[in-house]
């Protein structure tokens, strides 16, 4: 989504469907799927207001996507375990700007003035430590599944 | 698909910008060509954006100043124990965030009901005791209480737990079982309801003669004293088998709630009428509380004793004291505003200005502790909670805990001055609990946020010898206004 607020909106206006519709939601059924239906729909509804959201995804695209995030649900899974491993392993001034961005909400901006960098620095960084957490997980993927 | 190719370097920044909101109209097409022309672009796409949403979720980063300030509970000594992913609240994170495709997850923990998917973070406990009524004189279990591996027995009244998955058991005493796991439980006598939330199907109760396997679903248990066990599923579906059984009855068979009429033969196990008072009651939930995040856990009873020391655990525990309670007179509250501010006594504040960062300055409002920005008035109908956080077992040493609390209704005050929670005791305080009135109940540096739509709230503790606690007094009565502005 081209911009957070965006997601936020989304959010929000799934959440409304949801409660909304929860009467309609047969128990006997899986929660899961009925509530991605509501979060697809809303996403498609929402997409067709931004005209920037279809040069970055296309209908189609995002049926390949949702399709695609299914079957990699148990791998999904698993990086999540590893991310813990990897995140214990991130040193305290990184987590902390983790923790600021992802816990508290902060805007990059207040942490970048948090921090006394520029906000593309600060955008810089939050992008190294995430890279660095992917390759942690990828390399955790790697061992296991040779050890396994 | 065409392969595009891009240096990993570009792609990683690519995707990284695609998170985090700054895609160009150009990089936007070029993501587009790009996760078109190669499945493992996808795949890709989807591996950064589940960890992006899954960070948001990541209960690692609420733990204030590091693992090290954890402590355990008073009463649970430590065993290794292993630990189980919640997952489904995980896979609706992430499906959602690539439904939206970027950071979609975010805050869903605010709109999802029962969403306490951080289980107990290094602990070794697997479950907590949420609600005790009735339990007798000798009652050694007590609410708050931590749930391990191992045997637990109930002698009376009645019990709620929370296992780490979100499975909610309702117990009637007496009632014995061993927990074996998150996913397993071997009941041995008693009564026992399990409410078993999606991401925790398959989740197995064994009983002396049958196996019951959840397939999404509650489900009522009884066994007698001769190892008997009745079955009634109250709703969904469950897989069921006897064990030794006569006729067939020892292959699993699907029992579901709506579809009884459609089994050949009813088992001999299965209670298909379902009497109240001879299971254990349905485990409730409170519906006021939409969801809790970071280390705020919710009971559904308030603990018998608050006092300095007596309630000690490794998170903050939010219960209720008062619900749908009229006011029999003004109640002062010290915030009323939304807003983010640090509670700070007059003596501490020189020591705040000279240490806080520029950005603490700029986001928090400072107030003192004696603050009273408003009154609610008498005869309003509240809804009145308490959390707590007491690690003063380990002197000497600063511990810090943050969470956050969003309600289904608005909030209309906090109270977290001690001279006034003592003072709010008698109105809105649980009159079977015994507080702490000393100077043990102290604000301490604490942080409080009100969000702008009252409906949230979110805390960061600090205590050092002494207890925090907030009082969050909610309304009871439903605001037309706001109904108005859902139509």
């Amino acid at each position: 989504m081209p911009h957070s607020q965006d997601a936020q909106d989304v959010l929000q206006e799934t959440a409304i469907a949801l409660h909304n519709k929860i009467e309609d939601y047969d128990p006997t059924r899986p929660f899961a799927p009925w509530a991605f239906r509501f979060a697809y729909h809303m996403t498609l509804k929402h997409r067709e207001k931004s005209s920037r959201w279809h040069r970055f995804l296309d209908e189609e695209l995002m049926k390949e996507i949702a399709s695609r995030q299914s079957m990699l649900v148990p791998e999904l899974d698993q990086r999540r375990g590893y991310l813990k491993e990897c995140l214990a392993e991130v040193p305290k001034n990184k987590r902390v700007m983790l923790t600021d961005y992802y816990f508290e909400d902060e805007t990059v901006d207040v942490i970048a003035v948090s921090q006394g960098k520029s906000v593309e620095a600060t955008y810089k960084a939050l992008q190294r430590v995430r890279k660095t957490l992917m390759h942690c997980i990828e390399g955790k993927m790697q061992v296991r599944g040779l050890n396994a | 698909m065409n392969k595009q190719l891009i240096g990993q370097d570009e792609w990683e920044e690519l995707l990284d910008k695609a998170i985090s909101g700054r895609l160009t109209d150009s990089k936007a097409k070029e993501l587009n060509t790009l996760l078109k022309s190669e499945q493992s672009r996808i795949d890709d796409y989807i591996r950064y954006v589940d960890m992006h949403g899954s960070l948001y979720q990541e209960p690692l980063l609420a733990v204030a100043g590091g693992a090290d300030t954890m402590v355990d509970f008073e009463t649970i000594k430590s065993v290794e124990a292993r630990k189980e992913t919640v997952r489904f609240w995980k896979r609706f994170a992430a499906a959602a965030s690539i439904a939206a495709l970027v950071a979609f997850s975010l805050n869903l923990w605010q709109v999802l009901p029962g969403s306490n998917s951080e289980g107990f973070e290094r602990a070794d406990y697997i479950g907590i005791m949420t609600g005790l009524k009735n339990g007798g004189a000798n009652e050694k279990h007590f609410v708050g209480q931590g749930l391990q591996r191992g045997p637990f027995r109930l002698e009376s009244g009645k019990a709620q737990v929370r296992l780490d998955n979100g499975v909610e058991l309702s117990l009637r005493g007496p009632v014995e079982f061993d927990v074996f796991g998150l996913d397993h439980i071997a009941m041995v006598t008693g009564r026992m309801t399990a409410k078993v939330p999606p991401q925790a199907i398959g989740f197995r109760i064994d009983t002396p003669d049958i196996e019951v396997v959840d397939l999404g679903t509650e489900f009522a248990l009884k066994v007698d004293s001769f190892g008997k066990s009745r079955l009634h599923v109250l709703e969904g579906e469950v897989e069921a088998r006897l064990k030794d059984g006569l006729n067939n009855e020892n292959y699993p068979l699907i029992i579901a709630k709506d579809r009884l009429e459609e089994l050949d033969r009813s088992p001999s196990y299965l209670e298909k009428v379902y009497d109240p008072v001879s299971f254990a009651p349905s485990p409730v939930r409170d519906e006021l509380i939409l969801a809790t995040g970071g280390m705020v856990h919710s009971l559904q009873d308030a603990p018998r004793d608050l006092r300095h020391g007596r309630f000690k655990h490794d998170y903050i525990m939010l219960f209720p004291e008062r619900l749908d309670y009229e006011l029999s007179e003004s109640l002062p509250v010290n915030l009323t505003e939304p807003g983010t501010y640090r509670f700070i006594s007059k003596s501490a504040i020189e020591n705040y200005l000279k240490t806080a960062t520029d950005k603490q300055k700029n986001r928090e409002k400072l107030v003192e502790s004696s603050l009273v920005q408003g009154e609610i008035p008498a005869s309003t109908k509240v809804n009145s909670y308490l959390v707590h956080f007491d690690a003063s077992e380990k002197r000497g040493k600063i511990h810090k805990a943050r969470g956050r609390i969003r309600f289904s209704k608005r909030i209309l005050g906090v109270i977290l001055h001690g001279p006034d929670l003592n003072d709010s005791d008698v109105l809105v305080g649980n009159p079977s609990t015994v507080y702490e009135n000393n100077t043990g109940r102290r604000t301490e540096d604490d942080v409080v946020r009100i969000s702008s739509d009252r409906h949230q709230v979110f805390l960061q503790f600090k205590v050092n010898g002494f207890i925090d606690q907030a009082r969050i007094i909610v309304e009871a009565d439903i605001d037309p206004s706001e109904l108005a502005s859902n139509d």
